[in-house]
This record gives structure tokens, C-alpha cells and sequence, in this order.
């Protein structure tokens, strides 16, 4: 018999797809023949050893399907809920950010606004610092240089920080300050800063209370 | 997500039998933290890697045995667990003192564990045996695993490597399998004439 035929034979044997008299007639020759048998028992053991590659091989899949299912269970359990809230917090701003820039667009709003604080303190000019201050920074909103005059305002703000109501003359200047900042920060699309701003304003429940209040929900519609 | 009871070694066998990918991997993966719990609490000497390797080892020659029909239902008397533990733990004495083994060690193998004492090969030639099947080259490597892992018929393996017909099929797997009985003598023999040369 052949390698081949041999290999074939003891593989049918092993499997038990010999007929009982052909497994029998095998059997004997086994028992008799011991190189027969070393050969058999060596099959029998390769064939074991195939079986538990392969088995090996899947659980090493396992192990690297579970390392990525890990992977992605954290990507899941953290990654998306940032992202989800993510995009909450830009759902929120986003329209907001539109909202303030169609204000900020409102050419009316400034004009009014700059238009009576440069009445105002058009006549206090060069009498005080404060005074000076709001017509320069009026002067630098007129001209869209609304940076610049947000820095001067802020400069002016700290010159007032600690004035209460008492002081009229100043506390009415303070809040026109805040508010001028408030009309830089919409032409600056910047919601945060805006929102924040007008609330001080409303807080200082002065002069531009009502306008304050007004830009506020105007803000808050755009949701 | 489907949860498995893990004592059930019905299900086991049949996994295995029928090659369900899914239902072996939820009791590799269901089974393997306790197992390395307990053993690493048996012989806390054995590093976390190794106790890794040794469920792994324990799980394939678990599934080995039932595939091959050497492990019967029947013969299984306790959870699938506790036989995997008792398969470990004759793997785990290889790498721990002979003064950690415990006495009951070995009547826990003999109640849990077929023994390989009446086997035709020492442990060390059927390591030497898994080393050069690990090293088959393709296309024999898929050839014997669709035929004695997967099961494939010839029609199947001609298919799918393939071959003009299921003979040119059977011939392949018939030369694959003698060439890696030849290469394994081979190591063995050159070994055996080796010393008989000395003498």
C-alpha cells in the first residue's frame, strides 16, 4: 500500500466509515503490525493537533474581537456622549450665533444707541476720564472698530468697578458702558459674552433695562 | 445581547460539535474570569500572562476532546467549569514546585480529568507534534483544517481552493497529511539515528 492510500485507509479507520468486516480485517493488521500501529496513533494525534490549532486560532479571534468590542464600548460609553453633547451645546449656540448676527446686522439698533450716548456726554467732554472714555469708544463703534472699543470700555469698567448707585453720575455712565460692550459683543457674534453682558445690564435696572431685556429674548428666540 | 448558561454542557458539546462560533466564544469568554480567579488563587506563583495561556490551552484541549469524541456527555459529571479548573491546574503543574502541588490535586484529576497515562505519546512528543503543525504551510494548513476541523466535504474543499474536481481534492489532503507525518518522523528519526550512531 502506498503513502497515500495508506494515509487515505487509516483515515476512513479513525473515522469510522469502514464496513465492520474491512474496520475488523484493519483491527488485526494493527495488532500484528507495530509499525502499522505507530502509524495510526501518529494520525490520530496530527489530526488532534489540527483540531487545536484551529481552536487556538478562534480563541485568539475571540480575544482580538473582544479588545476591539472593549475599544468601542469605551468609544460608546464616553466618546458619544461628548460628541452627543457636543452637539446639544452647538445646537443651542449655533442658532443663537445666528440669532446675535442678525441682530448685529440690525444697522438701526447701533445707529440709535451710539446716536444718544454721543448726545449724552457730548457736552461732559473733557470733564471726566469716564466721559472720555464712552465717546471714544462711541466714536470707535461708529467707525465698526468694535474690538478696540470693547478694550476701551473694558479700561473704563475697571475705573467703575466699585461705584454703587449712589454715585448717579456714574452709575448711569457704568451702565452705559456695559451696554455699549453688550452692542460690541453682538456685532462680535459673541453669544456667551453678549448674554452675559445684557444681564448686567438688566441687573443695574437703569436706562437700557428694557432694550437689554428686549435684545435678551431676541437672543433666546433664535433657539 | 443573548446570555448563555455557561453549566449547561449540552449546549457545550453541541457548540462545538456543529462549530458555532458564537456559542464558543460566549463560554471561552464567560468561563475565562473565573477560571483564572480561581487558579491564580491556587498558585498565586503563576504570572496573570501564563494563567491566561494556560485557560486558553485548557479550553482548546477541552474542545479537542469533544470534537474528536474522546470527551462523551455522558462522561462529563460536573459543570463544564469545574472540569476546565481540573484540565488547568494539570497544565498549571508544569510551571509551579512539585512542594505546591497538593495531594488532592491528583484526586481532583482522576474524578474530573481523563488521564493521559494509557496515551501513546508523552506530553513532550505531542508538543513537539503541535509545533510542526503550527508550521504547515498553506495551502495544506487550510486544506487539513477545512477537512479535519471544519468538517468540508471534498466537493467543499475543491470548491473552495479551488481544484479541478473533489479527487484532485482528496489527493491534496492525502499528500498534505503524509508530507507532515514524513517531516514529524523525520525530526523524531533523525534524532533516534543520531544516538544510535553514537553508540
Amino acid at each position: 500500500m502506498d503513502n497515500l492510500m495508506l494515509t487515505e485507509t487509516i483515515d476512513r479507520y479513525l473515522a469510522g466509515q469502514m464496513s465492520d468486516k474491512e474496520r475488523q480485517a484493519f483491527q488485526e493488521k494493527i495488532e500484528e503490525d507495530a509499525d502499522l500501529c505507530s502509524e495510526v496513533e501518529l494520525q490520530r494525534e496530527v489530526i488532534s493537533a489540527i483540531r487545536r490549532q484551529a481552536l487556538r486560532n478562534k480563541v485568539n479571534a475571540f480575544e482580538q474581537n473582544r479588545k476591539k468590542r472593549t475599544v468601542a464600548k469605551w468609544a460608546a460609553y464616553v466618546l458619544v456622549p461628548l460628541a452627543v453633547a457636543a452637539c446639544m451645546a452647538a445646537c443651542i449656540v449655533l442658532p443663537q450665533v445666528d440669532r446675535v448676527k442678525q441682530i448685529g446686522a440690525d444697522v438701526s439698533l447701533y445707529a440709535a444707541a451710539t446716536d444718544e450716548i454721543s448726545i449724552a456726554y457730548a457736552s461732559l467732554k473733557g470733564q471726566s476720564q469716564v466721559s472720555d472714555i464712552i465717546l471714544s469708544a462711541n466714536h470707535l463703534m461708529k467707525q465698526q472698530q468694535y474690538a478696540k472699543a470693547d478694550e476701551v470700555l473694558v479700561k473704563g469698567l475697571e475705573q467703575v468697578a466699585t461705584i454703587t448707585k449712589e454715585n448717579v453720575q456714574l452709575w448711569y455712565a457704568k451702565e452705559d458702558m456695559l451696554y455699549m460692550r453688550a452692542l460690541c459683543a453682538i456685532k462680535q457674534h459673541s453669544v456667551y459674552r453678549t448674554r452675559y453682558l445684557l444681564w448686567q445690564v438688566i441687573q443695574m435696572n437703569a436706562t437700557h433695562k428694557d432694550a437689554a431685556e428686549q435684545l435678551l429674548k431676541q437672543i433666546k428666540e433664535g433657539k | 445581547m443573548t446570555r448563555y448558561n455557561l453549566e449547561d454542557n449540552a449546549k457545550l458539546f453541541e457548540a462545538f460539535k456543529t462549530n458555532n462560533n458564537r456559542l464558543i466564544e460566549a463560554y471561552y469568554l464567560g468561563l475565562k474570569t473565573e477560571f483564572i480567579k480561581n487558579l491564580n488563587l491556587r498558585y498565586n506563583c503563576i504570572p496573570a500572562d501564563l494563567l491566561k495561556d494556560i485557560y486558553q490551552d485548557a479550553f482548546v484541549e477541552l474542545g479537542e476532546k469533544i470534537i474528536s469524541g474522546k470527551l462523551k456527555e455522558s462522561d462529563l459529571t460536573v459543570p463544564v467549569g469545574a472540569y476546565l479548573f481540573g484540565m488547568g491546574k494539570k497544565i498549571a503543574h508544569k510551571y509551579v514546585k512539585p512542594e505546591e502541588i497538593s495531594s488532592d490535586d491528583d484526586t481532583l484529576n482522576d474524578r474530573c480529568v481523563a488521564s493521559n497515562s494509557d496515551a501513546y505519546f508523552s506530553d513532550n512528543d505531542r508538543e513537539l507534534i503541535q509545533e510542526y503543525v503550527a508550521k504547515v504551510a498553506e495551502p495544506c494548513s487550510t486544506v487539513l483544517r477545512l477537512f479535519y476541523f471544519e468538517d468540508y466535504t471534498m466537493f467543499g474543499i475543491a470548491k473552495r481552493m479551488n481544484y479541478k474536481s473533489e479527487d484532485v481534492a482528496k489527493t491534496r489532503k492525502n499528500k498534505c497529511m503524509t508530507k507532515l507525518k514524513e517531516i514529524i518522523k523525520k525530526g523524531w528519526y533523525g534524532q533516534f539515528d543520531a544516538d544510535r550512531n553514537h553508540r
